[in-house]
């Protein structure tokens, strides 16, 4: 049987390492590549994520809304503490 | 909690109406397998897409081969109380990614993370599905999942970018994380075939809305260097609060005995150290080697705080 430790292992390198592309070449060429820790030895093939270079562009311009949208509903996104209790993650229902 | 008993109107004609179960066939003749939760189905014929949909991923769980009928009522009961807050969570999380795509469809997000984004969305309705019939098989109704949505912290000043890196550290790295995590111990334990089935479903898909957030963050980092850093790094112990207080939340009652575990339940007291492990062994390694600091982190989830509980059983 797998431990907890073995479980976090896992997940570290199948979600984490590979998801961020930990210790690969940046998705662009002029960005430097961060280092992959050693806590649990996650070795990735960065190669397996297919990651294309973008031209990054202007990824702040405007207003998305324009200014258009009615106060009540401005941005689904506003929906937010209905019951004033704040931020409740989701995680998964262990128990 | 909507059930049977509680329902009125549409819903109780929808749960009491006996629909046909049966496997269906698509367009093309070809054989649909029977829908999960068929009470919770529209009764039109978007229902063979919607089966479509939802056998992307093939689940083969094999209901016949449940073991819930050697348990105790009370086991029954303790475990039907957890499907059914899984259910009004995996159903939350529809409208957790639909809000998050808003997000990253503002902040031009890359092709694949908003077609990620939104197939998640799609995932969980699928997720859902099947926690309704687990409460089916252990508290022996048809219920449907509360109504809601999700909601998402939204600063309408920021950039768009960093108001859609701060919800995707939020619901992908962080929440989406740690389930995974939660998920990968809890099948450990789980020795009921469809229970062990059901969770193992629910992970292969969690793996992936997880690693869509880690992505995103690379992605973000490239962007907008120190803002986004700045960014993430604030949403750090936001995150980890939010994730903290369904860890800390109040159980449905009855004890989680062996049998119980079987099925895939742990304790309150041993989610507490597998979210301490995975924040330090997962999250904060993750983040430091991205370059964001994570302050008390560690700390604030350490020893101490995976132990609470032990503290208070011995006192």
């Amino acid at each position: 049987m797998k431990t907890r430790r073995d479980a976090a292992s896992v997940i570290w390198r199948t979600v984490v390492v590979a998801g961020a592309m930990l210790g690969a070449p940046a998705c662009k060429k002029d960005a430097p590549a961060p280092t992959v820790p050693t806590n649990n030895g996650g070795q990735v093939d960065p190669n397996s994520m297919d990651v294309h270079e973008h031209d990054g562009g202007d990824m702040y311009g405007g207003d998305m809304y324009g200014g258009g949208m009615d106060d009540g509903w401005d941005n689904p996104c506003a929906m937010r503490d209905d019951d004033g209790s704040g931020v409740t993650g989701r995680g998964f229902i262990l128990s | 909690m909507t059930s049977v008993g509680q329902d009125c109107g549409r819903d109780a004609d929808r749960l009491g109406r006996g629909v046909d179960v049966s496997a269906s066939a698509d367009g093309d003749g070809a054989e649909l397998a029977p829908p999960t939760s068929p009470w919770w189905l529209s009764g039109t014929p978007l229902e063979a897409e919607h089966q479509r949909l939802m056998r992307r991923r093939p689940v083969e769980v094999p209901w016949e081969q449940s073991t819930a009928g050697r348990l105790t009522d009370a086991e029954r009961a303790r475990l039907a109380g957890t499907w059914r807050r899984r259910a009004a969570a995996e159903y939350l999380a529809v409208s957790t990614f639909a809000v998050l795509s808003v997000d990253l469809v503002a902040a031009r997000a890359p092709a694949d993370v908003l077609s990620l984004c939104l197939r998640a969305g799609i995932d969980e309705v699928r997720h859902a599905e099947l926690c309704l019939r687990m409460i089916e098989i252990y508290g022996g109704r048809r219920e449907l999942p509360p109504p809601g949505m999700s909601s998402l912290p939204h600063d309408r000043n920021r950039p768009k970018l960093l108001q859609a890196l701060a919800n995707t550290m939020l619901v992908s790295c962080v929440s989406e994380t740690y389930a995974t995590t939660v998920l990968s111990a809890t099948r450990e334990v789980t020795t009921d075939p469809v229970a062990a089935e059901v969770l193992t479903a629910i992970y292969s898909d969690e793996v992936m809305h997880a690693r869509l957030g880690w992505s995103y963050l690379r992605f973000a980092l490239e962007e907008a260097g120190q803002a986004a850093i700045d960014a993430a790094a604030a949403m750090v112990p936001v995150a980890l609060r939010g994730v903290a207080n369904v860890v800390e939340r109040e159980r449905p009652e009855g004890e989680v005995t062996e049998a119980v575990r079987g099925h895939g339940l742990m304790t309150a007291a041993e989610e507490r150290v597998i979210f301490s492990t995975c924040v330090r062994e997962v999250l904060v390694p993750g983040f430091e080697a991205l370059g964001i600091p994570c302050g008390s982190a560690l700390d604030d989830y350490g020893d101490a705080w995976a132990h609470a509980l032990d503290e208070v059983a011995r006192a």
